[in-house]
């Protein structure tokens, strides 16, 4: 594999250890090295166009894959949430038969950013060091007398910056599985540190649930996508897989999604709005925003053999992501969480951009009118929702009175419509559509 | 050099249509006879007026506001790329109704939140306009545009977005069904809640500001029309006009009808003609 990939993804890790070992002194230190040492190894990774060989057995991804499978497993047996633990007990199942029976190979380089991916990495590591120091300073104002805490952050920022290196460089399926596992365990982390605790809007246990059984379905499209082409290298899909192309097309789609929280109407209600803005920030710019159009793109040689109108359909998805990221934040223009909303309406026109100028006659925006006026209602309300905002900070009495117990959208639309309503039905009628049309395909 | 002329005939043209209305209506039966130069007069008598000066941020965003629409002006004239036009026209608008949360003043806020309404609607419908242009002519620069009209008959493919954009001009001056103003009857600043805070000379600016941009407006409409400039120019200003006119004999109707008005007449037709492009 290139050195510089496996440099990113396993420092922090090497960090990892050291930390858990240490005190949670050295949290703070070890956060900020491995940021800028993150940074430098991006940097390095331009100057160096050619890919550095450093062998690597793929026993050792295997291994770590079965472990980290396990590893949430016996946590959800403990949290007692046992639909986890089914769901997980199938992933290690799957695992290890298909590696015993099969014995695949993996790609000769599992990890090596292209150069665009260099560019995804690059932005993701200024993103990650722009937060930083915004996240370290509340974690130092409200969790000074909680340790635990700081080093819980610790451990999900280190597995942050590893699982971001990860699935951006991968290869092959088994590396996006392993990363975007990773990736989960980061996320339950920054949970624990910023859950709220005790109140109406608690972690949703249903939304965990979603992102393991689409990584179940994922592990299962692995598998077949390198039945019908002996490969697990997403670079060797060109062909498609026949029948199945538009199925297996669909899994990638929604697992992107969903590991990138794109999916959920509240987005993110459960972290203490008070002190978790500036990581829910960096961690949504990281696997909502980068990640999802990263991982996307690797897929393009696929998507090029699909029919029309499910490309078509994933377009108008997108669409639909643009206009309810900013419907969310304009609706709660006075909640802080307003702005990451913003990131979810900027994510769908990422995602909806893998599919512009793929050899089909949908061509993103000028060929299709809804996704087209549905971008547009979401610029629109963008610019509404910076008005509100900015405005917000001039008027300084409660304007609950004035709206009569609106939210800010229907005040400023004149019609009696529950749009909140209406984007969970678009939602649920476009993932059945592309289902549809997916399986009609198997005929 | 016909920039520079056309800079100037826009930003006079408005103020002339204006005299013009009061003219004529002055001349009505029933009504008192007034001052010819009556809107020009009031204007200047404001830059005579010593401001309040309790309010800071009114001179920032009434200069502000000012400074976007001669932007917006100077790019309709030279012909710039349409959505460019636009955005600096919601960068004015965005201005304005900032400054009017900032007064803190109940109508002001009030009015602030009908002008997002109206912001929303125009904004939606010259974005949907755009759209249609692009797939009707493969261009939004302005000039290129006029051109292709002249030379294709390029309204023929979008007249209801012709029309979508009249209304926008409507709604922006308060005319017609569209009126969005808290106080009905003047079509100036003057009584409008959305200007209450300002006073004296940053009032005289903001006049000149929505003066301006109806003149943008009127410059972008023109372009549509199969004649040349001058005349095209003409034949919109003497449709606002007439239009400024009817005003005078169709009832006030509330807020929240004019709004739906607007989205029925200016967004709803922009999306009809998108998609009677996008089918046809």
């Amino acid at each position: 594999m290139d050195l510089m990939a496996f440099f990113m993804v396993s420092v922090p890790v090497i960090f990892l250890i050291v930390l858990v070992l240490a005190r949670e002194k050295v949290t703070y230190i070890i956060t900020a090295i491995s940021g800028i040492l993150f940074l430098a190894f991006t940097l390095i990774a331009f100057a160096i166009p050619e890919p550095i060989s450093f062998p690597v057995p793929s026993l050792l991804w295997r291994v770590i894959s079965l472990a980290t499978v396990l590893f949430i497993f016996f946590r959800s047996v403990r949290d007692k949430q046992y639909m986890l633990s089914v769901l997980t007990s199938v992933q290690a199942l799957i695992v290890i038969v298909f590696e015993t029976a099969e014995l695949p190979a993996e790609p000769g380089i599992f990890l090596y950013p292209d150069f665009r991916e260099k560019l995804l990495l690059l932005l993701g590591a200024v993103v990650v060091l722009s937060f930083l120091p915004f996240v370290i300073y509340l974690l130092k104002k409200h969790y000074k007398n909680e340790p635990g805490k700081i080093k819980r952050f610790g451990i999900g920022f280190l597995l942050l910056l590893s699982s971001f290196a990860g699935l951006i460089s991968a290869r092959s399926m088994t590396g996006l599985f392993l990363f975007w596992q990773w990736q989960y365990v980061a996320g339950y982390i920054f949970l624990k540190v910023y859950g709220v605790s005790g109140e109406k809007n608690s972690f949703h246990r249903a939304f965990p649930y979603l992102q393991q059984a689409v990584l179940t379905l994922f592990l299962a499209a692995g598998v077949i996508a390198y039945k019908l082409t002996g490969s697990l290298a997403m670079r060797d899909f060109f062909h498609g897989f026949g029948n199945l192309s538009e199925l297996l097309a669909l899994i990638i789609f929604v697992s992107a999604l969903s590991m990138g929280l794109l999916i959920p109407e509240n987005y993110i209600p459960w972290l203490d709005p008070s002190r978790a803005v500036p990581a829910a920030g960096m961690y949504l710019a990281v696997f909502s925003l980068i990640v999802p159009y990263g991982v996307l793109s690797k897929f393009r040689t696929v998507f090029h053999n699909l029919n029309d109108s499910v490309i078509s359909l994933m377009i108008i998805y997108s669409g639909i992501l643009v206009f309810a990221g900013s419907y969310f934040a304009l609706s709660n223009y006075r909640d802080r969480h307003s702005i990451l909303n913003m990131i979810m309406s900027v994510s769908g026109l990422a995602v909806a951009t893998v599919f512009k100028k793929l050899q089909s006659s949908i061509r993103f925006l000028s060929n299709n009118p809804l996704p087209m006026l549905m971008v547009i209602a979401g610029i629109v309300l963008t610019a509404a929702y910076i008005i509100m905002w900015i405005s917000s900070m001039f008027a300084n009495t409660d304007e609950a009175s004035e709206v009569n117990g609106e939210d800010a959208v229907t005040s400023l639309i004149p019609f009696n419509i529950n749009f909140s309503m209406i984007i969970k039905i678009s939602y649920a009628a476009t993932a059945a559509l592309t289902l549809g049309v997916s399986l009609s395909c198997l005929k | 050099m016909p920039k520079i002329i056309w800079f100037f005939a826009v930003a006079l043209s408005v103020p002339v249509i204006h005299i013009a209305y009061n003219y004529i209506n002055s001349v009505m039966p029933g009504q008192s006879r007034t001052y010819i130069l009556q809107p020009v007069y009031r204007l200047l008598k404001l830059f005579e007026k010593k401001d309040d000066g309790d309010n800071f941020l009114a001179y920032f965003f009434s200069a502000g506001s000012c400074l976007f629409a001669l932007i917006a002006l100077y790019m309709a004239v030279s012909g710039f790329n349409f959505l460019f036009v636009v955005s600096v026209l919601s960068m004015m608008d965005l201005l304005v109704i900032t400054g009017a949360f900032s007064s803190g003043e109940y109508s002001g806020r009030i009015s602030a939140k009908r002008s997002l309404s109206r912001f929303v609607i125009w904004l939606f419908t010259s974005m949907v306009a755009s759209a249609s242009l692009y797939k009707a002519a493969g261009t939004l620069k302005l000039n290129e545009i006029a051109h292709l009209s002249w030379s294709n008959g390029l309204l023929m493919n979008i007249p209801f977005t012709l029309v979508s954009l009249f209304v926008v001009l409507l709604m922006k001056s308060n005319l017609m069904h569209f009126d969005f103003g808290l106080s009905g009857d003047e079509t100036s600043v003057f009584g409008d809640a959305l200007y209450s805070p300002y006073s004296g000379w940053s009032l005289a600016v903001i006049q000149l500001a929505q003066w301006i941009e109806t003149g943008v407006w009127l410059k972008i409409l023109s372009v549509f029309l199969p004649v040349t400039k001058p005349i095209s120019y003409a034949i919109v200003s003497l449709l606002y006009l007439a239009f400024l006119l009817l005003d005078r004999f169709v009832s006030d109707v509330d807020w929240k009808t004019a709004a739906r008005l607007s989205w029925g007449w200016a967004a709803g037709f922009s999306v009809i003609n998108y998609i009677y492009l996008f089918y046809f």
